[in-house]
């Protein structure tokens, strides 16, 4: 007693509908793929567009926040009154926490040789508040810069920070090379801007 | 911001700037190079700064891998071995897996958007492993029917498992919200090709849960749904999700489809009673042909009336009731309900 199943129009008119929705889904798909990349996507920041505006800190999914200040090294003037270390309105010129640009003591300050100094990020204290940056910015060689790092970016499919970056600093790039840091400006190794940390130089 | 442009070729390649031109996008990019790097004689060479990888491209494959899995298992499971058991073990994992453990990204719901703004930005480009994501379930779908929600999708999972007393919501309420993913789904779509915002991602009311922090609206907002889907049947999947508009165009047409026979159907309501989602119908007859003119209004109305295809309750066959209140006393309910998934694909 197997009963013929009858098609109305009514369902005829479902399916057909949904059929067609569902091949122009399956078509988006072969669509994207046009445009694959093999490689995979990471947030990150472009220092060169950075406006040291804060909101990294405050506005990541992650607390603290993914973002931290890198050191360039070899753009680093390595100065003995450094405006990413101490307030260029300080009272005193000494290197008191209450001089200190710095909210959590994250820069550590070492002393090379003549009057240089070697500035060091403890990434662990740092929370990417971006206030060294844009004294070192300001008043410097630029050698400090805010970067995602890897270990921690949960890699959210809109990063919260980008959403309200000012400068529009924030984009998907190849995780190959996931950093963006500024270089050259000191030494011999000027006409670099971009380095890639992952490719020999 | 929002589009994942290459940064392109050039930006990578050594500029020249000793001719005195620096291309720079930022104009203070002269005033940063004001203090040369000492030469120093104590030789010291200075650090590298420690810079860690993002996670492996393998493991991004292995996310794949995993999802295609539990959604093979998944489908064996609804077609071949029912059981609430399976189920729960397989809920559990992915939501311990794909949202608490990979925190939720990215999602193959989220992913409608990331398709979107690829097809929309012709500067943009999409990782291998999103598109797996988005076509998976969807393939699945097509063939076994709408399998990913309920035990595969972390947000599902969560909804799943916190469904203690679920209550049947009356038909009419069902299909009136059931409206409100398509909306959705149309808002969302519009936002991403115009490269605005992934508002599908933004208000995701559980990866505040799997990421253990959020805006507190996100966790109010997050914590009324979970509140919610202790007595309503995955309010967010039913009512919110766009990503089920699409699995529900998929899944009408599967080829292996989670079904019941209608002709060994004794009416007890057992089922249709045990469904916490209420997509058991009450059986019903054939519906007479109706007058021609009736039906030339019907269709005329058919674009702007979209609700009255529910209308299979309106006659039941004589002495069906009497069948119903016999068998609803509940004692062989529970073998009955152990052997009907409820989390079975939507009979549309």
């Amino acid at each position: 007693m197997v009963e013929r199943e009858s098609i109305d129009r009514r369902s005829f008119l479902q399916t057909g509908l949904k059929g067609a929705a569902a091949l122009a889904v399956t078509a988006a798909g072969a669509g994207a793929a046009f445009r694959l990349s093999t490689d995979d996507r990471v947030w990150q920041i472009d220092p060169w567009k950075c406006v040291q505006c804060g909101r990294c800190e405050t506005e990541c999914v992650l607390t603290p926040s993914a973002v931290d200040c890198v050191h360039a090294y070899d753009r680093c003037g390595y100065c003995n009154l450094c405006f990413g270390y101490v307030h260029p309105n300080a009272l005193e010129q000494t290197t008191a926490a209450e001089n200190q640009v710095c909210p959590t003591a994250a820069i550590r300050r070492t002393w090379i040789e003549g009057p240089y100094y070697e500035y060091t990020i403890d990434e662990t204290l740092c929370i990417g508040c971006g206030k060294c940056v844009k004294g070192c910015v300001t008043f410097g060689n630029g050698s400090l810069c805010l970067q995602i790092r890897h270990d921690r970016c949960v890699h959210c499919n809109i990063c919260a920070i980008a959403r309200s970056c000012p400068g529009r600093a924030f984009s998907r790039v190849p995780a190959r090379r996931p950093y963006l840091l500024k270089t050259g400006g000191g030494g011999g190794d000027h006409g670099r801007r971009w380095r890639n940390p992952s490719a020999s130089s | 911001m929002t589009e994942e442009r290459e940064i392109t070729e050039k930006n990578n390649q050594p500029l020249d700037t000793r001719g005195g031109l620096v291309t720079a996008s930022a104009p203070w990019a002269f005033l940063q190079e004001r203090f040369p790097r000492p030469d120093f004689e104590s030789g010291y060479a200075p650090p590298e700064a420690a810079l860690p990888a993002p996670r492996g491209l393998a493991l991004e494959y292995l996310d794949v891998v995993v999802l295609m899995a539990a959604l093979s298992l998944a489908a064996f499971l609804a077609l071949k071995r029912p059981s609430r058991r399976s189920f729960f073990l397989l809920t559990l994992f992915s939501l311990l897996y794909l949202g608490f453990w990979r925190e939720g990204c990215v999602c193959p719901v989220g992913s409608i958007q990331n398709i979107t703004l690829v097809l929309f930005d012709s500067g943009s480009v999409i990782p291998l492993t999103v598109i797996a994501f988005f076509m998976l379930p969807l393939l699945f779908a097509l063939w076994f029917g709408r399998v990913f929600c309920s035990s595969v999708c972390p947000l599902g999972a969560a909804q799943e498992l916190v469904m203690i007393r679920p209550f049947n919501l009356p038909a009419g309420v069902i299909h009136f919200l059931g409206l409100l993913p398509y909306v959705y789904l149309g808002v969302a779509v519009l936002a991403a090709a115009i490269g605005a915002d992934f508002l599908i991602c933004r208000y995701d009311p559980f990866v505040g849960f799997f990421r253990m922090g959020a805006t507190l609206e996100m966790l109010i907002f997050g914590g009324f749904i979970l509140a919610l889907g202790t007595v309503v049947g995955r309010p967010y999947c039913r009512f919110l999700c766009p990503y089920g508009v699409l699995l529900k165009w998929m899944s009408s047409l599967s080829k292996y489809h989670l079904t019941t026979t209608p002709s060994a159907c004794v009416r007890c309501r057992l089922c249709e009673n045990s469904c916490p989602f209420g997509c058991l119908l009450k059986p019903a007859p054939e519906r007479d042909s109706e007058p021609r003119s009736l039906r030339i209004r019907r269709l005329a109305l058919a674009g702007v009336h979209p609700f009255s295809h529910r209308g299979g309750s309106r006659s039941r066959p004589p002495g069906s009731h009497s069948l119903i209140e016999d068998s609803s006393d509940g004692q062989s309910g529970g073998t009955r309900r152990a052997g009907a998934p409820g989390n079975g694909p939507r009979r549309d």
